[in-house]
Formats: C-alpha cells, sequence, structure tokens
C-alpha cells in the first residue's frame, strides 16, 4: 500500500484513497449488495456521497419505440455496407447467431445496477421492482434469436440474385 | 493476423504477474467489423449507456435520442477504422471500443451542447416530474432522492460532471474515463474526488 502512495502530493493520495473506494463500492453494486470490503476509505462526507450516488443516481433508457427504430435504421446501413461495390454476384452467408451476444461473456443485457434506479423513456422506475423493468427483462432474455439488424440482412441477401 | 486477446502482465502489488483480457468487447468488435449486422450486438449492449450520457449531458429527451442515433450511426461507418488500443494498465474488462463509443458519443453531445446555448434550455430535473406512463410503483421517496442527486450532479461544473456520470452512472474504470476525455488517470482521479466533495457540500445546503 505504502508503494502506491509514495511520492504523491495529499490530493492524489486523497484521490487515489477515493478511487480506490469508489472500485469497491461499484463493483459491491454490480453484485448486488448494498457495499463492499475496501482496503481503504476515504473521509466520511465523500464516503457518504459515494454511497448515495451510486445507490440514487439513475440510469436512463431511451423508449423501445426508439431502441427498435434505431436498430432497424441501423440494420439498413449495414446491409447497405455489406453490399459490394463492384458489383460482382458472389454469394454470400449471414451468419444467424443463436444470440446477438450470447457469445460474449457477460450478461445478455450488460446493462450494469438493475438495483439502482432506471428511467424509462423519461419515466422513473426502479427495475428491480417494477413490473416495467421485470416485463423488460424478461422480454429481453426471451427475445427470438435474431434482431431487426439481422432480418434487414436477410431480406437484402433473398433479393440478390445468386 | 489476429492478435493475442491476452497479454501477461507484472503486478507486483497483487502477487505477480497475471493474464488479463485486452478488451472485452474484442470478440463482438471483429464480428461486426466482418460483418456490419452484426453490429447489433454492440448497439445493444451500449444503447442505454450512450443514452445515459447524452441525456446527463443535454437534459433532454429528444435531444439525448438524437445524439445517441447520431453516435452509433457514426460509430457503425467508422467501424472498419477502429483499432483496438487496450494497455495493459487499463485492467481487466476494459474496453477500448467502449471509450472509442464513447469519444463519439462526447464529441456528439459537445456539438449539441453548442447548439443548445443558442436555445432555451430546459433544466434536468424536468426528468423527474415528467410524465410517467410506465412509473408503475409511483415510488415517491425514490424520485425525490434521484431527482436531488442529478439535481447535484447537474450544477458541477463540465469535466467533473462528465467524469462523475461515467464512474456511477456507466461504471467506466478511471482508465476509460481518462481514454474517454482526453485526460491522464491521476487528472479523472482528482476530477472525481473533487466532485465528490462538491456534491457533499451541495447535498448538505440547507438552502439548497
Amino acid at each position: 500500500m505504502t508503494s502506491v502512495f509514495a511520492g504523491r502530493d495529499g490530493h492524489e493520495v486523497d484521490a487515489l484513497v477515493t478511487d480506490r473506494y469508489l472500485e469497491a463500492l461499484l463493483a459491491a453494486h454490480a453484485r448486488g449488495a448494498d457495499s463492499g470490503p475496501s482496503p481503504v476509505a476515504p473521509a466520511y462526507p465523500i464516503r457518504s456521497v459515494a454511497d448515495r450516488l451510486a445507490r440514487d443516481l439513475p440510469r436512463l433508457h431511451p423508449s423501445f419505440r426508439f431502441e427498435e427504430a434505431l436498430a432497424s435504421r441501423l440494420a439498413h446501413v449495414a446491409a447497405g455496407m455489406r453490399r459490394p461495390a463492384t458489383g460482382e454476384a458472389a454469394p454470400f452467408f449471414v451468419p444467424l447467431p443463436a444470440r446477438a451476444a450470447a457469445d460474449d461473456d457477460e450478461p445478455l443485457d450488460g446493462r450494469p445496477g438493475f438495483g439502482r434506479p432506471w428511467l424509462i423513456g423519461g419515466a422513473l422506475t426502479s427495475a428491480a421492482l417494477s413490473l416495467a423493468g421485470a416485463a423488460y427483462v424478461a422480454w429481453r432474455l426471451n427475445r427470438p434469436a435474431g434482431g431487426p439488424m439481422v432480418r434487414a440482412a436477410r431480406a437484402v441477401a433473398r433479393t440478390r440474385p445468386a | 493476423m489476429t492478435r493475442s486477446a491476452f497479454w501477461k502482465v507484472d503486478h507486483p502489488e497483487e502477487g505477480g504477474p497475471r493474464l488479463i483480457h485486452l478488451d472485452r468487447d474484442r470478440r463482438l468488435v471483429e464480428a461486426a467489423q466482418a460483418d456490419p449486422a452484426r453490429f447489433e450486438a454492440l448497439y445493444r449492449k451500449y444503447l442505454a449507456q450512450v443514452y445515459s450520457y447524452a441525456f446527463y449531458e443535454l437534459r433532454d429527451h429528444h435531444e439525448a435520442e438524437d445524439a445517441t442515433e447520431r453516435t452509433f450511426l457514426a460509430a457503425l461507418t467508422n467501424l472498419g477504422r477502429f483499432e483496438e488500443r487496450a494497455r495493459p494498465a487499463d485492467g481487466a474488462g476494459a474496453s477500448t471500443f467502449r471509450v472509442w463509443l464513447f469519444q463519439i458519443a462526447r464529441n456528439t453531445v459537445a456539438e449539441r451542447r453548442r447548439r443548445q446555448n443558442r436555445r432555451p434550455e430546459a433544466p434536468l430535473e424536468a426528468a423527474a416530474t415528467m410524465a410517467a406512463p410506465i412509473d408503475i410503483e409511483g415510488d415517491a421517496a425514490l424520485r425525490d432522492a434521484a431527482a436531488e442527486a442529478l439535481r447535484a450532479v447537474e450544477r458541477l461544473p463540465g469535466d467533473r460532471r462528465r467524469a462523475l456520470i461515467l464512474r456511477f452512472v456507466d461504471e467506466m474504470s478511471t482508465a476509460e474515463i481518462a481514454g474517454v476525455l482526453g485526460r491522464s488517470e491521476g487528472a479523472v482521479r482528482v476530477l472525481i474526488h473533487r466532485a465528490l466533495r462538491s456534491v457533499a457540500r451541495d447535498l448538505d445546503d440547507p438552502a439548497r
């Protein structure tokens, strides 16, 4: 511990202590705990406000309508990017992953902090408790393979001569 | 040629060398670079984070959606130029793709803010009093606590506010925030420490 703080002035040491505390705090929140063990703790006002922000600062999510509309728009752009510029009619295979993000080592949703407040489309809610949050999580986890982006790519592929 | 996904690094304070993954998004990014249709996985993964950042900065739902859309469109069309630049110091789980994406978001939001400054702007606290069609539980205490925290963060100056949002809302590491803001990690640590001190004073001030 001493080597970490060696050669630093007071502000840097305080900032480093706060940083270490935040690492432990946010890691604990990601696990669903209120707080976690930290090798160091900053002064009370900093510790208190960090705990409060980690607990109260809402996450935001755009409306589902916006999410799907933008997904479609990106899909069309992606389909355009896949077209060969030379006009060669080489057939291609559009991979259809079982789940869009399933090959990653994180949860499908990838959004940390479900225990914290969420603001969905401008409406404050708590995803941990609200029916909207539960419905959303269920919808995301049970969504059939291939989103609008994959569907659009498949549509373009079908229209192309082999 | 594909580079190794792991890098052996020395961490004397943590008991010697260990292997870390350079970029947790590597496989998703490579898939999207090979086939743009696979960009959807990255989009779904980071949509809420980018939108949150844009909303905290722009304080307007529609402006935030617009900035989010521009960010992802720019990321998709420029994905071929993205190069992984994760350093061992960034730590396990760091994503240089996320840093790159948020650099785009930061530039997009800055441009929107410049436009916004020429027009009247809605306060962030309006977010907590918006019509709530899906606010099923109607938890007033939750809303009040969140609104108070939102107001305190809103009053912070530029990079202090951004650093706090990236740390607490998007849960970025100090190294990632440094990449997004173009500052050193030490400077980011000091920014966050000072931001927390300011918010602590603000929340304790009964005049607020």
